[in-house]
């Protein structure tokens, strides 16, 4: 099943690591190879090559899943978030970022943002009335929005989060503007050597 | 991404902050933030991992990402500031991949109890030549594997 998935590109990408010299047969024993030995009973040896191709199924090959210990009961479960909640925080002081008091309503803010952001772009309204839209966000806009999103979710009525995150912008602002950019990369330093 | 997503490197941010290299703190929140999305799913091969400690990891990253961006976002509305969700957050595709893979985390457990009660050894599917095969209630693809190895083609491939 998992061969028959598999696209020209990924072909061409894993024929070079099994050295099999583009032959569609060998490769396909080859993956099947891998998915055995990914599924394997516990313990079974793993030859190192392969690892790079699938090395989370590789690793969960080699070790013995846990069962679930018991069925966790949603206070449990909610027990558990909190005190992940609070690790969070604590870190975030540590970190000279102000998080908001009020634990239980704390991620309010957040989630309305996030919602704003799940809905789209708006239908389309009827001319006229899309005229007076655009001249309500003409004269309101308060800055100049770098990409439509942004855009449009600051004109949103309902952009307003109930719970606001505390404002001490110089401190909180030397955190979350040196985090990473869109292209992903991580400087270089930060990584231990 | 393991290399970048890991305890070690977490240690090495944390030493750095600590001896005034303050500009690094948005960086160490990110990779531990990594390190525990990466742990919620894969520390099962830690001996001492509980369900708990999954649960516990996603709510993390899920605060941790909301806050992100909703801060950003609410600095980008103000003139004065130089912030943008464009170029100091992740995307909104990968964001919102993010969110899902926490929420799923939790969610498996919820889904797990209703679907298999009272089930220790056993799992979803009872297998009449390997009837003590643990599935269904571990947490690994590997075992639903098994299950549509027995679907396809029972009982002669049994991996």
């Amino acid at each position: 099943m998992f061969t028959t998935a598999i696209t020209r590109g990924a072909r061409r990408k894993l024929a070079p690591t099994f050295s099999v010299g583009g032959s569609r047969t060998a490769l396909k024993h080859a993956l099947f190879r891998v998915l055995l030995e990914a599924h394997a009973p516990d313990g079974a040896s793993t030859p190192q090559g392969n690892k790079r191709l699938f090395p989370l199924e590789i690793a969960r090959a080699t070790s013995s899943p846990p069962l679930l210990q018991d069925w966790l009961s949603d206070v449990e479960i909610n027990g558990r978030i909190e005190v992940g909640l609070h690790t969070l925080a604590n870190l975030l002081r540590k970190c000279d970022v102000p998080v908001p008091t009020a634990s239980v309503e704390w991620l309010d803010g957040p989630w309305k943002s996030f919602n704003l952001m799940r809905r789209g772009p708006r239908t389309r309204a009827p001319q006229k009335q899309r005229l007076e839209l655009e001249s309500d966000f003409q004269s309101e806009q308060p800055s100049d929005p770098e990409d439509d999103q942004d855009a449009e979710l600051e004109h949103d009525p309902d952009a307003t989060p109930p719970c606001e995150l505390s404002d001490e912008a110089g401190m909180i602002q030397s955190v979350f503007g040196t985090l990473i950019q869109r292209s992903g990369t991580l400087p270089r330093s930060t990584v231990a050597a | 991404m393991e290399a970048i997503f890991c305890l070690r490197t977490v240690q090495f941010l944390e030493r750095k902050v600590n001896d005034g290299e303050l500009e690094r703190r948005g960086t160490l929140l990110v990779v531990l933030a990594g390190s525990k999305l990466r742990n919620m799913w894969l520390a099962e091969d830690d001996a001492n991992w509980t369900a708990g400690d999954s649960i516990e990891n996603s709510a993390f990253v899920l605060g941790f990402v909301l806050s992100w961006r909703h801060y950003v976002h609410k600095q980008a509305q103000k003139r004065s500031s130089s912030l943008t969700l464009k170029v100091n957050c992740m995307t909104r595709e990968t964001l919102e991949d993010t969110l899902i893979s926490c929420v799923t985390c939790v969610l498996r457990f919820v889904a797990f109890r209703a679907l298999a009660p009272g089930s220790t050894a056993t799992g979803l599917i009872r297998q009449p030549t390997t009837p003590c095969l643990p599935r269904g209630d571990r947490i690994s693809s590997r075992f639903t594997e098994y299950d549509f190895n027995q679907m396809r083609c029972p009982p002669h491939t049994e991996p």
